[in-house]
């Protein structure tokens, strides 16, 4: 019996050591994607119809095309035309950071959206030029209006970090698929996986509730 | 100082200006009156070009206003809305000083020393760290046209300021722009407070409809109207 929790043990912390693999694609790539996505934000708000245009079909290309095919232009389509190498990580996260950022550009733009119009004619009426008046009025506000629903973007990154095992990354999904190929089973070392990225997602909802607490104005 | 001539305005089959002219000296404080929907309210954002008008030309100081030079305009003419529209992100004291410093670069000793003299005019000195939504209405009103006196503007456009407001904070506000009156800047103000016009505007222009009905000096204006309409407006 206690040979078989140590067994059972061991696999759980072999697979929770992939834990640092996951968070770490799904910083760097949520950090690209708020970026990108903020600033694809403020294109599709923007006086110019040719940004809102281009932001428009970036979008709509990055939305409709999956996950996993992005991944494999970057890792394995790109540079076989170009002759480069490329990285897992660096691959990683630039697919889901491109990705994240269509998902992130929509959420932002909705939360501009919804302030309201006269933060836009103050700010216009006191010859505020359009970026600053993004950066430091629109965008802070919008910001805080959306915040549950980048929290929300943020979890399914996590999630889709899963991918990076294709890339043969050791994150939780590519550990639990190698104890599978080692001991032929299959059904617990999944559980495992599910439980890890379950936790996390417990914590990260838990601290977004007390972000969006603490970014209350008073 | 503005000049306006043959300004129309439609919203799609709706006229709203139907060939306004009309010229406001400097130093003038000049009431809009008119029923909801007469265009008093586009007249006034027209000239700092929220509302771009369909024809007609409106110039400030000899210099028409466009679309390019609507910024040089817009540090002269300052506008206060009737919902107040403060930065909801910024404290009372960076809803004061964030324009004169980043758009006409004054230093930020300066910007919070002059912010701090005139919140203290508006009687507001102790609200300063505040952010907006910790104020009542009256205050909001009273820090926005502190924010936009912070830009030394020649003109001021108050699209009803009062009309948001609880009765009991009216005349907090009213106070306020009765003292800019007396200072001579120029003022254009689109209110329903007639005892406000009748002690503080020097002008009153009427508006029926998209166009001007009447324009006369105040004290002539409230003395026995021939006009029907106006009659019927004063009296109700």
């Amino acid at each position: 019996m206690l040979d078989y929790l140590r067994a059972e043990s061991s696999t759980f912390l072999y697979v929770l050591g992939g834990v640092s693999c996951t968070l770490k694609y799904t910083f760097l790539s949520f950090i690209g994607g708020i970026v990108l996505g903020t600033f694809l934000a403020v294109l599709k708000v923007s006086p110019s119809v040719l940004a809102r245009r281009a932001a428009q079909i970036y979008t709509s290309v990055f939305r409709g095309t999956p996950m996993l095919v992005q991944l494999s232009m970057i890792y394995f389509g790109a540079p076989s035309l170009v002759s480069y190498r490329i990285s897992p990580l660096l691959a990683g996260v630039i697919a889901f950071s491109l990705n994240s950022a269509a998902y992130v550009s929509e959420i932002i733009r909705t939360g501009i959206r919804t302030l309201d119009r006269g933060q836009f004619e103050a700010a216009q009426a006191l010859s505020i030029p359009f970026l600053l008046m993004m950066k430091d009025i629109i965008i802070p506000q919008a910001f805080r209006n959306v915040l549950p629903a980048l929290f929300n973007e943020l979890i399914n990154l996590l999630k889709e970090t899963a991918l990076i095992s294709f890339l043969g990354e050791e994150d939780i999904m590519r550990r639990a698929q190698l104890v599978s190929a080692e001991t032929y089973a299959y059904f617990k070392p999944l559980v495992m996986a599910a439980f890890c990225y379950y936790f996390m997602i417990l914590i990260l909802s838990g601290l977004g509730k007390k972000l969006e607490k603490s970014m209350s104005y008073d | 100082m503005i000049n306006i001539r043959d300004l129309k305005k439609n919203y799609g089959n709706q006229v709203v200006l139907d060939g306004i002219d009309v010229e406001i000296p400097r130093g003038e404080t000049l009431a809009l009156l008119g029923s909801s929907g007469s265009g008093k309210s586009t007249l006034l954002r027209c000239i700092n070009r929220l509302e771009i008008a369909d024809s007609g030309q409106i110039f400030f100081e000899g210099e028409e206003i466009t679309a390019e030079s609507v910024d040089r305009v817009r540090e002269k003419v300052g506008m206060v809305f009737q919902n107040f529209h403060l930065f909801l992100n910024m404290r009372v004291i960076e809803n004061l000083t964030y324009a004169p410093e980043r758009v006409k670069g004054m230093s930020s000793a300066a910007s919070l020393e002059k912010a701090q003299v005139l919140l203290s005019k508006v009687g507001l000195e102790k609200k300063a760290f505040s952010y907006p939504e910790k104020l009542s209405g009256g205050e909001k009103q009273r820090v926005a046209i502190a924010r936009t006196l912070m830009m030394d503007p020649e003109v001021i456009l108050f699209d009803e300021p009062t009309s948001s407001l609880d009765p009991e904070m009216v005349q907090e506000v009213l106070r306020v722009i009765k003292s800019l009156a007396s200072t001579g800047i120029t003022i254009l103000i689109v209110t329903h407070e007639m005892n406000f016009v009748k002690d503080v505007a020097t002008r009153v222009l009427f508006l029926d409809h998209g166009v001007i009905l009447e324009d006369q000096k105040t004290r002539d204006f409230f003395e026995g109207h021939s006009k029907e309409r106006i009659a019927q407006f004063l009296n109700r």
